[in-house]
């Protein structure tokens, strides 16, 4: 690569700059004596001890809400990536492992695709439509927690598939077939090869998957109950009544947690590859 | 593989039955890979199956080890028809042209798995694992992945894992095709020692006639999905029935001709041969080192010719003769000039007529 | 038919490796039908339903809602909802370019970095990028309040009034959408990058281009497939975007996701909403025929 003007590489880092600015800001008032407005009021930690410890909130509701949406947002994000991997990885098996005819591939393409490329806001909107429906049929369908996890894993599952898929494409036939010329049933098979060979797949997946629903805020927003908020949705709502330091000290914790689950990923994906 | 030790319990295990392959078609869509193939590997024997790439050889191959189905015809394995028998239940086992060794199993189970999915006891894996490691010499990778072995320890553990089944047949897929020159001559003799003190039958798919010859006991020489000749090294090398044949084992000089008397009128004049030929117009071979340079004519097949070129090549000298074209083979001394005036003789046993 | 195949070393027959097939594919093909394709098509329904009184969806076919859509209300014609689409599309569009513009240069500037930290680099852009969208957008109103230094600068220059903040406002929103969307342009354009073969470069300089040319013959022909991918990546999110138009723009600069949500939530006619969404789909299908057009695979992941 030849040498680069240096006001490319100015660019550049003002660039990155630009994209962290935000998350710095954040960060400093969290560390902010004051309460309201936007004045230095001196350096603490006491946003961040009020988070775990209602005791220590000047608003110990916020705090009790902040810890039952973090349960949310955890058991949301975790039930529905559990359930989107398996299904993700069996439609990935299906799809490159099965001779289907030609329709039915295009088909099955599209339907894979089509969460991809739907903008989040239409799959919310038609979630809200379809179970204003089928709440007549079952409770489930009320709009709370299950509500959320129907409408996270579908939009899960393309991103799993399409991540297990990939490592399919990259495993050819040839092992299939030696462990068939090693007398294995289909069955061993799976168990010893398939399955022990798309780990890293299916793991990347599901980092994915889960990254994915830590990330949402619009199917969260149209599919929440009154007494399902995720930490995304409590944010949301304190920034309409005007934002406290209590809530930079979330914000921050969450980056800080984003981060590590990024590097996690890219160490796991990078000794896999 | 320098040294072989074969156990004395897969000795015993030695092949029992003849491969029959009868007939056999197989047609991809419009493409025809093998047109009606048959042959007859006999137990313990080593077989090649010899010709360029898109010859059915591979085909074939994997019809026998049962990862693809004829359109017509069947496989028979000691006068039972395995053709419709899974891969999975056939005594065959497969040395992958990729090797294909299960990258995330560890040397030792990847050499184990065959044991392991039939549910053998762990003593007994261990004990038979332990023996064919021994035996190619790959007990100091036993702990070690795919990624961590060269090419050649690769090679090794995939034969391992095939052989410590015992199967009846061994399907080897140009399993040298990977290794650098030096090292696959090596390999091919310690694969020709190892076959011969396992006694199991050996098919071997290669494109190359040096690895054929070396190490077979029988080849069968295969051109767009049919069988061309079958024979030993010997047979096929000296005795090539077609142009094809005689071209692509070694270097030979074709010799278009006509039948003229008991002899053949060719470009180089009347030659006689060893038989009368079937045909009005065909072909002569006569390979390059049975061309022989001599002082004067003596006798019948004697062609007085010019040297146009030559080549020198330390062991033995290469020159071409006009007319005709003609290429020897000869010892380096006395050199060869080029222009010089000298008589080839082509012995009348060294003419062999080819078919076409 | 018992008619017997070799599928992947198995020795079976098409029927049972499709029942298997099915085995693996129905569990997520009957979710995506239930969740997925149903309430889509019970989307298109209700776009043709009418609004009750109370709210409630009244099944009685109609075209009203596209003809709201297309501007024509109880009130003659209105250009309202149409401006709404089409700012939509221009934000999306003006993004999409900003985007662009910036990437070149930190693609250019992370490629020409050595091997072993680049991957670094990268990485500090996917984070970002995984950060949840609304606390980037709020942290966006924090830095464009009027005590901080942006709002100050804009005010001495006279370009904001002295005392308020940089939002709600089409700025505010451009600045959002830029920073989310940087990445999604970024990551591919890079793989593109990587890829340059210089020797092209090196020869447009021996041949005395100037810089432009050189970026226009020689570089921009070559980095054509990631832009593309990082277009499409950003422009189709871009349009149906609803936190930071929400967050940043506000009553003055809404955009057709805030339309969607205004009509499912405070206005509550579904109807409408459905419509709206349809018209945001359409868009949609446009964008990706667009692209499709241009020949290139979809690389998502």
């Amino acid at each position: 690569m030849s040498r680069l003007h240096p006001a490319v590489g100015v660019t550049a880092v003002l660039t990155l700059g630009f994209l962290y600015l935000p998350m710095l800001a954040v960060a400093i008032f969290s560390l902010n004596q004051t309460r309201y407005g936007m004045s230095w009021g001196g350096f603490t930690w006491k946003w961040y001890q009020s988070l775990f410890n209602p005791a220590l909130s000047p608003d110990p509701k916020l705090t009790e809400t902040i810890q039952a949406a973090f349960v949310t947002t955890m058991v949301l994000a975790v039930v529905s990536t559990v359930i989107a991997t398996v299904l993700g990885t069996l439609l990935a098996i299906a799809l490159e492992r099965y001779p289907w005819t030609r329709r039915a591939r295009v088909f099955l393409d599209n339907l894979l695709y089509l969460p991809v490329v739907t903008p989040d806001i239409i799959l919310a909107a038609a979630l809200v439509v379809a179970f204003s429906v089928l709440r007549q049929v079952s409770s489930l369908f009320e709009l709370g927690l299950p509500a959320m996890i129907i409408g996270h894993v579908t939009f899960q599952i393309a991103f799993v598939a399409l991540v297990v898929q990939s490592r399919l494409k990259s495993l050819g036939a040839d092992l299939d077939e030696a462990a068939r010329d090693l007398y294995a049933s289909y069955g061993y098979f799976v168990r010893r090869v398939l399955l022990p060979l798309l780990a890293p797949g299916i793991v990347a997946g599901a980092m994915l998957a889960f990254t994915l629903s830590l990330d949402d805020f619009v199917i969260s927003f149209f599919t929440a109950g009154p007494d399902s908020q995720t930490l995304p949705l409590i944010i949301y709502g304190s920034v309409r009544r005007g934002v406290t330091p209590q809530i930079h000290a979330l914000s921050t914790l969450i980056f800080l947690a984003t981060v590590i689950l990024v590097l996690l990923s890219e160490r796991l994906t990078r000794r896999s590859a | 593989m320098a040294v072989i030790r074969p156990s004395a319990k897969v000795q015993a295990r030695a092949a029992t039955g003849t491969l029959a392959v009868e007939n056999v078609v197989k047609r991809f869509g419009e493409v025809t890979a093998l047109g009606g193939v048959s042959l007859e590997i006999k137990a313990g024997e080593f077989f090649t199956l010899l010709g360029p790439s898109g010859c059915g050889k591979t085909t074939l191959l994997r019809i026998i080890a049962g990862f693809e189905l004829p359109t017509a015809g069947c496989v028979r394995l000691g006068g039972e028809d395995i053709t419709a028998v899974p891969a999975n239940q056939r005594p065959v086992n497969t040395v992958f042209q990729s090797y294909a060794l299960f990258p995330h199993l560890s040397v030792f189970e990847n050499v184990a798995f065959g044991l392991r999915s039939r549910g053998f006891p762990q003593a007994e894996v261990q004990k038979r694992v332990e023996t064919v490691m021994g035996m190619l010499q790959i007990e100091r990778f036993m702990a070690r992945y795919p990624h961590q072995l060269s090419g050649g320890q690769k090679q090794r553990v995939a034969m391992a894992r095939a052989l410590v089944n015992e199967p009846q047949v061994l399907l080897l897929d140009e399993p040298m095709s990977a290794l650098d020159a030096k090292l696959r001559a090596e390999v091919q003799v310690g694969l020709r020692r190892l076959q011969r003190s396992l006694g199991t039958t050996f098919i071997l798919v290669t494109h190359d006639q040096d690895e054929a010859m070396t190490v077979s006991d029988r080849i069968a020489v295969m051109r767009e999905g049919q069988v061309i000749q079958v024979g030993t090294p010997e047979e096929v090398y000296a005795r090539p029935r077609t142009c094809f044949v005689a071209e692509f084992l070694g270097a030979a000089n074709l010799i278009p001709a006509s039948r003229n008397g008991s002899g053949v009128k060719t470009a180089l004049g009347h030659l006689e041969l060893p038989a009368v030929p079937q045909w009005e117009e065909g072909n002569l071979a006569i390979r390059p080192e049975r061309v022989e340079i001599v002082p004067e004519p003596r006798g019948s097949n004697c062609v007085q010719v010019q040297v146009r070129e030559v080549v020198y090549r330390g062991s033995h000298q290469e020159a071409w003769l006009e007319p005709g074209g003609l290429r020897v083979r000869a010892a380096p001394y006395p050199p060869l000039r080029p222009g010089e005036e000298v008589v080839a003789h082509l012995p009348k046993d060294a003419l062999v007529v080819l078919d076409d | 038919m018992n008619r017997v195949l070799v599928w992947y070393g198995e020795l079976t027959t098409p029927g049972a490796l499709s029942r298997r097939g099915l085995l693996f594919l129905l569990p997520a093909a009957l979710w995506l039908m239930a969740f997925l394709v149903l309430p889509s098509l019970a989307l298109v329904a209700v776009a043709f339903a009418e609004r009750g009184t109370y709210g409630e969806i009244v099944w009685t076919f109609s075209l009203e809602n596209l003809k709201r859509l297309l501007g024509y209300g109880l009130f003659g014609w209105s250009p309202d909802n149409l401006l709404i689409l089409g700012r939509s599309v221009w934000v999306a569009f003006v993004t999409s370019l900003i985007a662009a513009l910036l990437a070149y240069p930190l693609a250019f500037f992370i490629a020409s970095r050595p091997p072993r930290t680049r991957y670094l680099w990268l990485t500090l852009v996917i984070i970002p990028f995984w950060t949840n969208l609304v606390i980037r957008t709020y942290a966006w109103q924090l830095l464009l309040s009027p005590e901080l230094p942006f709002a100050r600068v804009a005010a001495a220059l006279g370009l904001a009034e002295p005392g308020t903040a940089l939002y709600p406002g089409s700025f505010a929103v451009y600045v959002g959408m830029v920073s989310a969307f940087l990445p999604f342009m970024v990551l591919p354009l890079y793989s593109s990058v990587e890829r340059i073969d210089s020797s092209l470069i090196e020869a447009a300089k021996d041949l005395y281009a100037s810089r432009a040319r050189v970026f226009f013959q020689a570089i921009l022909p070559q980095t054509l497939p990631g832009l593309t991918v990082g277009i499409i990546l950003t422009f189709i999110p871009a349009m149906g975007m609803f936190v930071i138009p929400d967050l940043l723009g506000g009553a003055k600069y809404l955009l057709v996701g805030n339309l969607i949500q205004q009509q499912f939530g405070a206005s509550r006619d579904w109807p409408f909403a459905a419509a709206i969404s349809l018209g945001l789909m359409a868009l949609t299908l446009v964008a990706l025929r667009v692209y499709r057009r241009s020949g290139k695979d979809v690389d998502l992941v």
